[in-house]
């Protein structure tokens, strides 16, 4: 059959109709890296980036507790005490200073990117928040340890949780600065959550001109050259990138690959069954590079 | 007794052709040195090799003697068996890097030491990236930031635990940190936790205090972590370098290293670089990336302070790498920034910044080790460039500072670039005025300068100096590629040198006007067809510079003509006589009659000049004039007081009178006026006196003598005309063959006088007279004349006195009543 009439190879343009880049923001040098990572996907997809400020409940009520002080990271000056009482005003009146200052880099991003933005600010959990204000078409873009509660380390819990019960995929940046340009790498298994990335991450390696890497995993590699012929047809018009295809000798190799990308982007099929065992959260917590998470599976209990 | 007119053949003394062994110029060889100038050729020489401080030298003459020229051309043949001196380098001082080093080396290295530098920073711009782009940097960096990360996160993670272990949770707030007790997976609401038991509020309430003091403490060690980790980093950074550099670096060395200076600013550059080349490569890229008419957002750098790799290169100031011998430099130019050289400013984002790269050598930079030379009145001119000479010669050293510093004018950054000690040879050229005034008004002058070179403006004609002349004038006919002159054509040459020197026994080596003479002559032959330039052509080109500088000679002997000035070239008259002057313009001299005239009367003894009274009479003009009185008191009733006013005026002159020239015309005047007996006015008078009477030499004889002749001969030569000249200007004529032509055909006559006797004889046609046994001159002679008014003066004036007394006595008297 002529590539061109294979219905099951979504183009690029259905593939990145991607309506809205909805990032959530506080004044974090984190939250300022996924800024910069969420400009760039709504560039590359032609969207609208809109910001979000949650004013965390979990913190009003801190606020509200007779005995709260907060342990400040920036210092005073010399013997000024580390520790200061908060209180409600006191907290509100941070918080708007950080949503001030979240907007300031917004509407520097935007203007950058030329990108049509929003900033809105919301009350309630953040996470929560977050996904009720995200819609069909939205790609959701966070922190790494986004809200007041989120865990240094051990992260992958609360990322997937989002990711499975956001809209669309989710942009997870923010460790490690700026993110490098460099190769779109996509782990690929013929799944249909894979097929549905395939077109998504030729897509943003042909508008990002970035070179595009896909790990063949499983009993993919027979399709190698049909692989091939659909990433051309999904570039529509445009030309293709360089183009990587290759198969890891073991899953250690795959991990190791994934896990050392240390410029680019890393899209992820969560849902696909060679993430299983505890693979995709070593991914996330080792990643070097944003990752576009597209899953719809919660993660189990803790 | 009045003396004889001058034989024709005084009057011009000709250049003897058989005494020229030659046809043309072409047969005469090349005179390797300038003629008439031994004294100064010594000088020069002595001055080139003498090796001690101070001995530069003052080359002074008139213009046009070949100064210049003859300084440059044996220093240039000295300087070629001389070594070539180093070269000199700025360098970045990156210790102090508004004080740039200043290093000398080998000729020829300072160039190869540049390309060096500029090799090595190209190769580590490719090399560096290489390396912070490896495999194995990147690892290890990685490892440096996990190690980091997880330091902190460790700490964090432990303490979150803890607190999660008494449901406790670590939240983030917008400034930092805090703990609140849990509930559900979420804060406890404030009505909840106030709702509990209050033993349990204060136990929660502890645990947190405590978890917060941990927290402290943790939050405490940070800035210690960070601080941990950049030095991790700097090292990794710099042993990444290292690897890099040590290679490029050790090569360098092994080529320049033993040059003094050269291993510790290697090792400079090196640890500058293990420092900063990973910073430096990233500020080249986003300059890059920000184009061109943009910079990198930051406060401006200080004085000589590089952000880029500029603060590794060489700047050569100067360099021997194409020359031969030591260098002999002429600054035309002697600017203060011309002559110690100068720090530019460029402009960026509105300031005036500079470093080391920008620093630009002057002339004495460029004469370092050989030889300078440089036209004083062009020094002395240059506001603060002498100043700068002299102590760049007194301390041995060129500093570098502009005008604005020295006068603290600016206040834009600058550097003070590192001395340089000079060893050369600095050549003074100029007039000798300049030389005289600088020994008498500058004491340090005469310490810095102790060699002059004092250029003459005339030689000997007698024995060889017509020959040398002869084949100076062949030397400049080749070098000029000029026609050759015949023997005829270099003798006009030679005997209008000597008009030129004013001297029929010298010759004037004033070699950049017998150039352009010999060029003139050599444009009338072209014009002619002639393939050899004779004296026909240089009488033409002579004839045409006259023609050319003479229209306010015409227009002063027309006015004569005219009688617009009042001129008498016959007849008698008492009291006035016919005086010379000359007027110099520009190079063109005239001489110009005027009529002088005196008048008597009874008075206490005092000669007026009228020049001097309305300050139109120079100082030597007056010293003249007052010549004149001291004559009269000592020839005239020396036993009686001097009791006249007598007032001298030249008349109708407007423009000044300077000179003594006029000096013994006045005293005939006087004289004159005195006897009242009348002078001559077909003659005319020049040469200055001295109180014995004596006629004294005077300059520009011959432009006096050719006025009053033109004057005569436009109203027709009546054969009794003439000009009364001191006898010891005799051998100064070179008079023009129309005047020894009409004094051969007896229209004109010249006469040499030697005392005012003479003068006065020749004037009235009577004798001066002498006085005999008694003191006495004798009856009706023009002394006896002046001494009986003289003594009728002061019988006058007695009379005067007394009657002046007596009234006195009779007013006592009618007083005493």
């Amino acid at each position: 059959m002529p590539a061109t009439e294979k219905p099951e190879s979504p183009g690029r343009r259905d593939a990145l109709r991607v309506r809205r880049v909805l990032v959530a923001l506080d004044s974090s040098a984190a939250c300022a890296a996924t800024l910069e990572v969420a400009a760039g996907l709504a560039a590359a997809t032609a969207s609208e980036l809109s910001g979000l400020f949650v004013e965390d409940q979990d913190l009003l009520r801190l606020a509200e507790l007779p005995f709260a002080r907060e342990v400040q990271l920036s210092r005073g000056p010399a013997g000024k005490s580390l520790s200061r009482a908060l209180d409600p005003a006191l907290l509100l009146q941070d918080l708007r200073a950080q949503a001030a200052v979240a907007r300031e880099a917004m509407a520097k991003q935007a203007a950058l990117h030329r990108l049509a933005w929003s900033f809105q600010v919301a009350k309630g959990r953040s996470e929560e928040a977050l996904l009720l204000a995200a819609a069909a078409g939205d790609v959701i873009a966070v922190a790494r340890g986004f809200g007041p509660l989120a865990r240094f380390g051990r992260i992958s819990r609360e990322v997937r949780l989002i990711a499975a019960r956001a809209p669309g995929p989710l942009l997870v940046a923010g460790d490690g600065g700026a993110e490098q340009p460099g190769t779109v790498l996509l782990p690929y298994d013929a799944s249909p959550a894979a097929e549905h990335m395939l077109a998504f991450a030729a897509g943003l390696a042909v508008t990002r001109r970035a070179p595009l890497e896909i790990m063949l995993l499983g009993e993919t590699a027979a399709s190698l050259e049909d692989m091939g012929e659909r990433i051309r047809a999904a570039g529509g018009k445009d030309p293709l990138p360089p183009l990587q295809i290759w198969i890891p000798r073991d899953s250690k190799a795959a991990l190791q690959r994934l896990c050392s990308l240390d410029r680019g982007l890393l899209v992820l099929p969560a849902d696909e069954p060679w993430f299983e065992n505890g693979k995709v959260e070593q991914i996330i917590e080792r990643a070097k590079v944003p990752i576009v998470l597209q899953t719809e599976k919660e993660p189990a209990p803790a | 007794m009045a003396p004889s007119p001058l034989a024709p053949e005084k009057l011009y003394t000709h250049c003897k052709l058989d005494g020229l062994d030659f046809e043309t110029t072409s047969e005469l060889e090349d005179l390797a040195e300038v003629i008439g100038q031994d004294r100064a050729l010594e000088a020069i020489h002595f001055a080139a090799e003498i090796e001690q401080e101070g001995y530069n030298l003052f080359v002074l003459g008139p213009s046009g003697t070949g100064k210049h020229t003859t300084v440059l051309r044996i220093l240039k043949q000295k300087a070629a068996e001389e070594p070539v001196p180093p070269d000199w380098v700025y360098l970045n001082n990156f210790i102090t890097p508004h004080q740039p080093k200043a290093l000398s080396l080998p000729s020829g290295l300072g160039r190869e030491l540049q390309s060096a530098m500029k090799q090595l920073v190209d190769e580590l711009r490719a090399a560096v990236p290489a390396a912070f782009e490896s495999e194995d940097y990147r690892n290890r960096r990685q490892a440096l930031e996990e190690s980091a990360r997880e330091r902190q996160e460790k700490a964090f993670q432990v303490l979150r635990e803890r607190a999660e272990e008494k449901n406790i949770a670590l939240v983030r707030t917008p400034m930092g940190f805090a703990f609140a007790p849990m509930e559900d997976g979420a804060v406890m609401e404030p009505k909840a936790f106030n709702a509990l038991p209050a033993e349990e509020r204060e136990r929660i309430q502890e645990e947190i205090e405590k978890l917060q003091a941990e927290l402290e403490e943790i939050v405490k060690q940070i800035p210690g972590w960070a601080k941990e980790h950049r030095d991790a980093l700097r090292e990794l950074n710099r042993e990444v370098t290292a690897q890099t550099i040590d290679q490029p670096i050790d090569k360098l060395n092994e080529r320049f290293g033993e040059i003094e200076g050269i291993g510790e600013h290697l090792e400079e550059v090196r640890e500058d670089l293990l420092d900063n080349v990973h910073s430096l490569l990233q500020l080249e890229i986003a300059a890059q990336q920000q184009g061109p008419g943009e910079t990198a957002a930051g406060p401006a750098p200080g004085p000589g302070h590089l952000n880029g790799f500029k603060r590794y290169a060489v700047n050569v100031v100067v360099s021997g790498e194409e020359s031969e011998g030591a260098p002999v430099i002429f600054e035309n130019n002697p600017t203060l920034a011309n002559l110690i050289g100068r720090v530019e400013h460029i402009s960026e984002m509105g300031a005036l910044i500079t470093d080391f790269t920008l620093i630009k050598g002057g002339a004495l930079h460029r004469a370092n080790g050989g030889y300078l030379i440089l036209d004083v009145l062009k020094v002395l001119s240059q506001p603060l460039a002498w100043d700068a000479l002299k102590r760049a010669l007194k301390a041995s050293t060129i500093r570098i500072e502009s005008a604005g510093q020295m006068m603290s004018l600016i206040s834009t950054v600058s550097l003070e670039p590192g001395d340089v000690p000079l060893q050369a040879k600095v050549i003074l050229c100029g007039d000798p005025l300049y030389y005289y005034l600088l020994g008498e008004y500058d004491p340090e002058f005469a310490t810095l300068f102790k060699v002059a070179a004092d250029f003459g403006g005339s030689m000997d004609r007698s024995g060889s100096g017509e020959a040398l002349f002869a084949r100076q004038l062949a030397t400049m006919v080749k070098q000029s590629k000029l026609r050759p002159l015949n023997r005829a054509a270099v003798a006009r040459v030679m005997e209008h040198s000597a008009r030129l020197a004013e001297d029929a026994e010298k010759l004037s080596i004033n070699l950049r006007a017998i150039c352009d003479l010999t060029r003139e002559a050599d444009f009338f032959a072209g014009k002619a067809g002639a393939e050899v330039t004779d004296a026909a052509h240089v009488q033409q080109a002579i004839d045409a510079q006259i023609r050319r500088a003479d229209r306010l000679r015409e227009r002063s002997y027309e006015a004569i003509q005219r009688g617009i000035v009042l001129l008498d070239t016959e007849g008698t008259t008492v009291g006035q006589v016919n005086g010379l002057s000359v007027l110099q313009l520009g190079h063109f001299a005239f001489g110009r009659p005027s009529r002088i005239t005196a008048s008597v009367r009874l008075g206490a003894g005092k000669v007026i000049d009228i020049e001097r009274e309305v300050e139109l009479g120079g100082p030597i003009h007056s010293k003249g004039v007052l010549i004149l009185s001291s004559y009269l008191a000592s020839h005239f009733a020396g036993d009686k007081p001097l009791s006249l006013a007598a007032s001298l005026v030249f008349e109708q002159s407007y423009g000044g009178v300077e000179g003594d020239s006029a000096s013994s015309a006045e005293l005939y005047a006087l004289l004159s006026a005195l006897s009242e007996v009348p002078l001559k006015q077909n003659l005319a008078v020049t040469g200055s006196v001295n109180q014995n009477g004596h006629v004294q030499a005077i300059g520009g004889v011959n432009e006096k003598i050719e006025g009053f002749f033109d004057i005569c001969r436009e109203r027709g030569l009546t054969g009794d005309q003439g000009v009364l000249i001191p006898a010891s200007n005799v051998m100064h004529l070179m008079l023009r063959q129309d005047v020894i032509d009409a004094v051969a055909a007896g229209k004109f006559h010249i006469y040499p006088v030697e005392t005012i006797a003479q003068g006065i004889e020749l004037l009235t046609g009577r004798p001066a007279g002498e006085r005999d046994a008694e003191g006495r001159f004798p009856t009706d002679s023009v002394n006896r004349l002046v001494e009986d008014r003289l003594v009728a003066f002061a019988e006058a004036r007695r009379r005067f006195g007394a009657h002046d007394e007596d009234g006195g006595k009779e007013g006592g008297r009618n007083a005493g009543n």
